[in-house]
This record gives structure tokens, C-alpha cells and sequence, in this order.
């Protein structure tokens, strides 16, 4: 039952500055994903929760409370690290036991609550193991069973999948989003990857170079991208962004391809739209034609690309359709899912 | 005619130096500590004695006694000095900082002084007349003021003991600076998250991985303990009487004091057999998996 509140967290080493004046308020109950490329900030922020670093300037706040003073081991956090930080010299039971030692856990209840963690998590064979006897996933496991062996007030996770190989980072996702809703503890999830965002988290807090570019649910984030670069980094393919010249009626892309849309505003523009919301349609229903530069075979669809300007344009389209490269295709949007940013600010420009 | 391999011909020199010059004189020893030879009185070795050398060195020869006890004390107090000043300056001086790389570059100075060297500034600096730290200690300590430190059997077996931990905790904090570099900070981390104050951080998660290196550290020092000669001899000469006499001090003295060859060799070789078990001690601790 924790409210936490970072206000105005700056945080820099030396001369870089990691943070930037951040807000943040990440309710009781609640899972928030802090997604962003590498070097953004996001670890750097969580571990400001953990007190594992000190703000520069700002205040963190647990359900009101400041709690910048407060070292680490009275904060009642748990966390789960990329690299697990098993102890080495414990066995798997001992591992998950050593939060409920430190608390004076009589010994048959820390058994019993061993007991259950592990189970929980499907560690019940390894528990006299050592750490160096699991594979990587089993280890993931016994850092996620040292984590809810006890109710912390707050969860942290910093990338707990980026280790595992792709097969096993689905199930471990569908195993973290279970014990999240079974648990309902105040959860921050630190990750750079986006399919781990929109399908664990309540809400996402999308950001790069220190800053929160967008807050929102993953719906939002995904419908309805607040600029350019969260649209790039939200979606798989990501969104196509191509750069745009306003010109009479239509648009110019760079190198000339005239695209039968109307700008909002007149100048330089990004153009956005989702491969999903593109469709290949005969020439007189086109908003812009172009060669065929790949095709592509998905199993549930295919993927046609086509070069519009210097960047690569990426179409969904039905499964049983063919085309050879070069091939000439019209491509159309689809009005209600066109985006359009600001060419140099990249900030949403609407219609 | 067989070809002789190659590797052996380039392997050759490197041998026959290490027969020479390690291999030759511990067999040789061992012959001589199963003889009589006073070099006094003859120039080779003399009549085959068995085991007599050393059944004297245990059954009549206080001094040997006095030389292993004074051993025991020496080894035991060096190496308990060392680790617990190289653990407790690794983990002062283990965070960044200018100040503490500078620290780590000076640690290299004393360990590459030579120990007779240290021997002669450690007299200096304890001579009753001249001497800053003989001063310093008795401004620091009146009880001590006054006191001739090498003329006194404790206060010189302490002044041997505390030139030999300078000589080598500084090299050997290094060591365990290299230890707790590779432990995992998230490990540290982790126990900080799991409710571990500092105190718990270091006895639950820090020392049990430092363990191995700490054994390293104990087991070396051990042997250098046991080996230590140019600091005495420098210093405080095994005085005053016998009082700082180490067993590598007393072959010192039966060999080429007493010119008594096959004696010597005879200690010589209770002193090698304790290194030797040290020794097989220490490649099971750096080379176990």
C-alpha cells in the first residue's frame, strides 16, 4: 500500500546529467514500466527509489513521506537486479531466506515461507542448490522468490528478462504479470524492451535522455504518441516516420515522391503511420506509388517495404499476396491513423 | 638414431638453472642434515650420522626450541597484522576517488624496498638517541618513553614483527583490493535491498566471497613469515640474545656461525618441510575448481 511520488528528481555524475527534472507520481497498486533506449535514465531513476543513488535536487516520497534520508535497507523496497545478484556462497533456500534472517524470522516460519515462495515460482527441486548449479532462467526465478518472499511496500525490477533467451522471456513475462496481480504491490519495472511494456504495464512512462516523454496507459501510448521518437519506439515494425515537405495540396517527401495528403500546417514535417494502417491499392486509389524493395513472409501476414525518400516504408498486408521486387505498388493510409510531428522539434503537430 | 624433440632441447636451459640452483641444494641439504661437517675442522662432509642431527635439534638444543617458539610468535602475530590491516585499508580505500587511487599507487613503494633496507631505517627509527618513532611512541605512549625498544625482548620481537607487516600489508592490501573488485556490486547491492546494514553487508555477503582471497593472502604470508631473514638480521641481529632468533635465523647462525654444516641442514630441513605443506596448501586453494 505505497504511493510513490519523485518530484523534481534531477540526478548527474560528474557533469552528466542523467535525470532531468523529473515528475513522477506511481500510485498504490500500480505497474509502471520506465521504457527507454540504454543510457536514458530509467535505471538511474529506479535506483533513486531503492536509495541505491541520491538525487541531486528533487524529493522521492513514499505515500507522502520524503524519504531521501532514508538508507536503502530501512526502505522496505525489493528488487529484482538484471544480473540477479544471487549470493554466490548461498544455497537457493538460503538466498531466498536471507530478507526474512535479517528480519529475525523465527526459523520454522522462514521454512515455511521459503517454502512458498519457491513453489510459487516452481523452484521447490532447487532449493539445496547453489546458484551457479541453475541455468540463467532458474536463477531469474530464485531473485524473483527473494524479492516476494516478504510484502515489501514497493517492488523494483530492472530488467529481469534481458537475460533470458527469447522463448523463455515469454513465459517468465506471463509469470511476473501473474505474481503482480496476485500480489498488488506498488511495482517500478525498469526495461528497454516495448513488448514487455504494453503487456505488463497499467500505465508506461516512455523516456529518453533523462526525460519522461509520455506517461500513459499502453493503449495511449501506442494510439496516440505525444512525438516522434516515442512513435518510433513504441510498435513492432516501428512506426515508419518519414520526413515531408508541405507543398500546394500535398506533400513532398525528400527526393522528390509527391504524396497525396494534406498537411496540417504548411513547412517541414514528419509524417507517421503505422504498417498495420497502410493498405496496397490500385494506382487511382493511391495516395503515393513506389517499387517494391522487399517482401517480406510473416506467416500471419506479409510485409511489403518501399523507399519513399532515404527511408524505408514499411506495409502490412493479407497473408496469400505475392510481389516480386521492384514491382510497382500504390500504397494508401488510412486517414484516422495518420500522424504528423514537427520535423525538427518532433513534437505532435494536430490536424 | 631417436630425434630429440624440440621442446626439450628449449625447455633445457630453463631446467638445468632451476636443477642448479633449486633442486641441487635441496637434495644436497638433505644428504648433509644425514651427516656430520664442522666446517672448522674439515672442508668436506663428514661421517654418516642418520638421524642424530635431528634427534639433538629436538632432544638437547634449547635454543632450537627457543627458535621455534619465537617462530610461532613471529608468524602467527605478522600474519594476523597483515591481513587485518590489508582487509581494513582495501575497504578504506576500495571506492573511487583521487585521493584513494593515489593511496593505491603509494601502497607499491614499501613492498619494493629491500627488506634489509627497511631492517636499517626500522633501527633508525628506533634508536633511543635519534630515533622519530622511539620519540613519537614515547610522547604517545609514557609508559613507554625511555625504553630501549631493542634492547627489550618484547618490544624488539614487536619492532621485527611491525617492519615485516610494513614491508608486506601494503602489497597484500592491493591483493584484497583485487578480491573485492571481483565481487559483484549487485550481490552488495541486493543485501542493502533485502533490509542488510552496512555491518550485515560485510559479514553476510562481502567476507564470505572474499574468503578465498583472504586464504591466498594468509597462506603467502605465512611462508614469507617463515622465510624472513634480511629484516632480522638488519634489525635486530635475533637479539636481544636470542629473543627475536627464528628458525631461519638460527640455521643462519649454526651454518655460519658455528660452522656445524650438517646441523644446519638438519633445521634447515624442519623448515622446509613446514613450507613444503604450506606450499601444497596453497596451489589446492589458487587452483581448486
Amino acid at each position: 500500500m505505497t504511493t510513490i511520488t519523485l518530484s523534481g528528481i534531477d540526478k548527474s555524475f560528474g557533469a552528466v546529467r542523467i535525470v532531468r527534472d523529473l515528475n513522477l507520481t506511481v500510485a498504490d497498486r500500480e505497474f509502471l514500466v520506465l521504457l527507454g533506449p540504454s543510457g536514458c535514465g530509467k535505471t538511474t531513476t529506479m535506483r533513486m527509489v531503492a536509495g541505491l543513488e541520491h538525487p541531486t535536487l528533487g524529493e522521492i516520497a513514499f505515500d507522502g513521506v520524503r524519504i531521501n534520508e532514508v538508507p536503502t535497507q530501512r526502505r522496505d523496497v525489493a528488487m529484482v537486479f538484471q544480473n540477479y545478484g544471487l549470493y554466490p556462497h548461498m544455497s537457493v533456500a538460503q538466498n531466498i531466506a536471507y530478507p526474512l534472517k535479517l528480519r529475525g524470522v523465527p526459523a520454522a516460519e522462514r521454512e515455511r515461507l521459503v517454502a512458498r515462495a519457491a513453489e510459487r515460482v516452481e523452484l521447490t527441486p532447487y532449493l539445496a542448490r547453489m546458484p551457479r548449479e541453475l541455468s540463467g532462467g532458474q536463477r531469474q526465478r530464485v531473485a524473483l522468490a527473494r524479492s516476494i518472499v516478504r510484502k515489501p511496500r514497493v517492488f523494483l525490477m530492472d530488467e529481469p528478462l534481458s537475460n533470458l533467451d527469447a522463448k523463455l522471456r515469454v513465459v517468465a513475462r506471463a509469470q511476473i504479470k501473474h505474481l503482480a496481480q496476485e500480489l498488488e504491490v506498488t511495482t517500478i519495472y525498469v526495461t528497454h524492451d516495448q513488448v514487455e511494456a504494453m503487456t505488463l504495464a497499467h500505465r508506461v512512462a516512455v523516456m529518453r535522455d533523462g526525460v519522461i516523454h509520455q506517461l500513459g496507459a499502453p493503449a495511449e501510448i501506442y494510439n496516440d504518441p505525444a512525438d516522434a521518437f516515442v512513435a518510433g519506439f513504441i510498435g513492432n515494425p516501428a512506426m515508419n516516420l518519414v520526413d515531408v515537405e508541405a507543398e500546394g495540396a500535398g506533400v513532398r517527401a525528400e527526393g522528390g515522391l509527391a504524396i497525396a495528403l494534406a498537411a496540417p500546417r504548411p513547412g517541414r514535417l514528419t509524417l507517421g503511420a503505422r504498417a498495420e494502417d497502410m493498405r496496397i491499392v490500385p494506382a487511382s486509389e493511391a495516395h503515393f506509388q513506389a517499387p517494391v524493395y522487399t517482401f517480406e513472409l510473416l506467416g500471419e501476414a506479409t510485409m511489403a517495404t518501399v523507399m519513399v525518400g532515404h527511408t524505408l516504408v514499411a506495409i502490412k498486408a493479407p497473408k496469400d499476396l505475392r510481389l516480386e521486387p521492384d514491382t510497382r505498388i500504390g500504397v494508401r493510409f488510412d486517414p484516422a491513423r495518420l500522424f504528423w510531428f514537427d520535423a525538427a522539434s518532433g513534437a505532435r503537430v494536430r490536424a | 638414431m631417436r630425434r630429440i624433440p624440440p621442446h626439450v632441447w628449449l625447455l633445457a636451459p630453463a631446467l638445468s638453472f632451476v636443477a642448479a640452483m633449486a633442486l641441487f641444494p635441496l637434495g644436497y641439504s638433505l644428504v648433509l642434515s644425514f651427516r656430520e661437517w664442522k666446517l672448522a675442522a674439515s672442508g668436506a662432509p663428514g661421517a654418516w650420522v642418520g638421524l642424530a642431527n635431528y634427534w639433538l635439534l629436538v632432544s638437547d638444543d634449547p635454543e632450537f626450541l627457543e627458535a621455534l617458539a619465537a617462530t610461532a610468535v613471529f608468524v602467527a602475530a605478522d600474519v594476523i597484522a597483515t591481513l587485518a590491516i590489508a582487509l581494513g585499508a582495501a575497504l578504506l580505500i576500495k571506492r573511487a576517488g583521487r585521493i584513494n587511487s593515489l593511496a593505491r599507487v603509494l601502497m607499491i613503494l614499501p613492498f619494493v624496498m629491500s627488506p634489509a633496507l627497511i631492517g636499517i631505517s626500522f633501527r633508525f627509527f628506533l634508536n633511543p638517541e635519534f630515533g622519530i618513532a622511539h620519540h613519537l611512541i614515547g610522547m604517545l605512549v609514557p609508559a613507554l618513553a625511555g625504553r630501549v625498544w631493542l634492547a627489550d625482548p618484547t618490544l624488539a620481537m614487536i619492532a621485527v614483527i611491525a617492519s615485516d607487516v610494513w614491508h608486506w600489508a601494503p602489497y597484500m592490501t592491493l591483493v584484497v583490493l583485487g578480491g573485492l573488485a571481483s565481487i559483484p556490486q549487485e550481490t552488495e547491492e541486493a543485501a542493502r535491498v533485502d533490509g542488510a546494514s552496512p555491518w550485515a553487508v560485510f559479514r553476510d555477503v562481502t567476507l564470505p566471497q572474499l574468503l578465498p582471497v583472504l586464504g591466498v593472502v594468509a597462506v603467502l604470508k605465512t611462508v614469507f613469515a617463515l622465510k624472513a631473514f634480511d629484516t632480522i638480521y638488519t634489525l635486530s641481529n635475533g637479539g636481544p640474545g636470542t629473543a627475536t632468533q627464528t628458525l631461519a635465523y638460527f640455521v643462519y647462525q649454526v651454518a655460519f656461525n658455528h660452522y656445524d654444516m650438517g646441523y644446519a641442514a638438519a633445521a634447515a630441513y624442519v623448515l622446509t618441510a613446514a613450507l613444503l605443506v604450506l606450499s601444497v596448501f596453497y596451489l589446492r586453494l589458487v587452483f581448486r575448481k
